[in-house]
């Protein structure tokens, strides 16, 4: 029988010769495949280092109870984050050997700082897929209404931001009436991410003409929130044809669903108030058109009575202007009647009075008061008839009727 | 003399009263009784005129 160890001295050999070799402890770069916490509160870890996806190194590691119960608080309170399979860490411990147990790294201390540059690098790394794929942008270049009426929402119905958004939203004071369907989704953890993303797959297949789509999470545990960093749940809100709105509730950064949306806000109360805010905007806007309108209203309103008033002065002027000129004319037909009628008064004056002469003229009195008398034969006045001697005449003065007898008769011979 | 009851009534009668004298063709009694007629005429005309001138003179005193 040749030389031999047993088990035990062999597993003795190799805990001797690690102990000799190594260090008091290292800080080691590792991806945690498996974390379990046992009943009295020791936590089991699988840790891993992989080449793309292949592992190419695996070892056990230990986090005792009396370190890991105030590490991981420490670790949750720094990173926002509990520790869980699929997260890289750097920590540092300590190769211990077991000659029961084999060999396992005993943690006692992580390096928090690490784990935020990693998430950051794997955020970065999101972001950087999202803009190579040309989606980023897409949600934030969405039309949206001025104000807000049919709105989807997804979150979880027992969650206590859900419950704040509806008591904002339902008591607003300016009595605004908005038409709300909640999709229910897991808003935390592994499942959160394909959860959502259904809930908008339903959303969009509910044809529903949704003005926005608000996603909110509130109350709860605030790590774990990695979900709203994922690709794939980014990838879908990035491309889905209704503005998004969020009030996950961050206290850090912003998560990548947050900046890929339409508008991202702090918590539900914040997103019930800028929703609300839209409706004032529109309300005031109107308000203020109204106002305007009245204004305008009101100008072309005067400008039209002044129209009128100005109309109606002119008109009263053309009166005026008219009734003058007729007055005019008319008084120049009066004057015209006036002299017509005077002349027409002289010229039958004129003529009576040419009568009246001509009367005076003819009566026989006046010639015979002028001395001369008249003579006539056998009644009738004498003219050129010719008298003989013999013959009888009667000849009228003013005051006597002689009857002559005609003795002698001189021939006068006159021409004219 | 029968009654006259317009101004050209009287004048027209007038101008024939004168047209008569005019002739010479009447007596002298003729002619005396024409000369009273038309004398008459023409006081008759000038007082129809001047009622005449009194109405249109009010009238157009209306006008003012």
């Amino acid at each position: 029988m040749s030389a031999h160890l047993s088990l035990l001295e062999l597993n003795k050999l190799i805990q001797s010769t690690l102990s000799g070799n190594l260090e008091p402890g290292y800080w080691v770069i590792a991806e945690i495949s498996e974390l379990k916490v046992n009943q009295n509160g020791h936590c089991y870890i699988e840790l891993v280092e992989k080449d793309e996806q292949r592992v190419i190194a695996k070892t056990r590691a230990t986090i005792w109870a009396n370190v890991y119960n105030n590490l991981s608080l420490w670790f949750e309170r720094m990173t926002n984050q509990v520790l869980k399979p699929g997260m890289k860490i750097l920590c540092f411990g300590s190769i211990q050997f077991h000659e029961l147990y084999g060999l396992s790294f005993n943690i006692k201390d992580i390096d928090a700082n690490f784990t935020l540059g990693e998430r950051e690098r794997l955020r970065q790394e999101v972001i950087n897929k999202l803009m190579e794929d040309g989606v980023f942008d897409m949600n934030k270049e969405l039309p949206v209404d001025l104000a807000l009426n049919r709105i989807a929402i997804i979150s979880s119905p027992a969650a206590a931001g859900y419950e704040d958004f509806m008591n904002q939203i339902e008591a607003n004071e300016y009595g605004y009436k908005y038409n709300i369907d909640l999709f229910k989704a897991t808003m935390q953890g592994s499942a959160a991410s394909e959860s959502i993303i259904n809930a908008l797959h339903t959303i969009y297949n509910s044809n529903t003409d949704y003005d926005a789509v608000i996603i909110i999470r509130g109350g709860g545990s605030r790590v774990d929130l990695d979900c709203f960093d994922d690709y794939e749940l980014a990838f879908n809100a990035c491309q889905f044809p209704i503005p998004i709105i969020t009030g996950i509730g961050h206290e850090r950064d912003q998560s990548i669903l947050d900046l890929v949306a339409y508008k991202a806000l702090k918590t539900p109360t914040a997103v019930a108030e800028w929703v609300i805010g839209k409706s004032m905007d529109v309300e005031s806007t109107m308000i203020d058109l109204m106002h305007r309108t009245g204004k305008y209203v009101q100008l072309i309103l005067n400008q039209k009575r002044t129209d009128i008033s100005s109309l109606t002065n002119r008109l009263s002027n053309s009166f005026k202007i008219q009734l003058s000129n007729n007055d005019y004319q008319l008084n120049r037909m009066c004057s015209q009647l006036k002299s017509d009628v005077k002349l027409f008064m002289k010229q039958a004056h004129n003529g009576l009075d040419d009568y009246g002469t001509k009367v005076n003229y003819l009566n026989p009195i006046n010639t015979l008061k002028r001395g001369y008398s008249i003579t006539s034969k056998n009644g009738k006045m004498l003219g050129n008839e010719k008298l003989n001697v013999g013959d009888i005449i009667e000849t009228r003065t003013l005051y006597s009727l002689l009857e002559s007898k005609v003795q002698k008769i001189d021939d006068l011979n006159e021409e004219d | 003399m029968k009654k006259i009851k317009t101004y050209t009534e009287a004048l027209t009668k007038l101008e024939k009263t004168v047209a008569e004298i005019e002739s010479g063709e009447l007596t002298v009694d003729e002619l005396t009784d024409k000369v009273k007629e038309a004398t008459e005429l023409v006081n008759i005309c000038r007082k129809k005129l001047r009622s005449v001138e009194e109405d249109i003179n009010k009238s157009l005193d209306e006008l003012n």
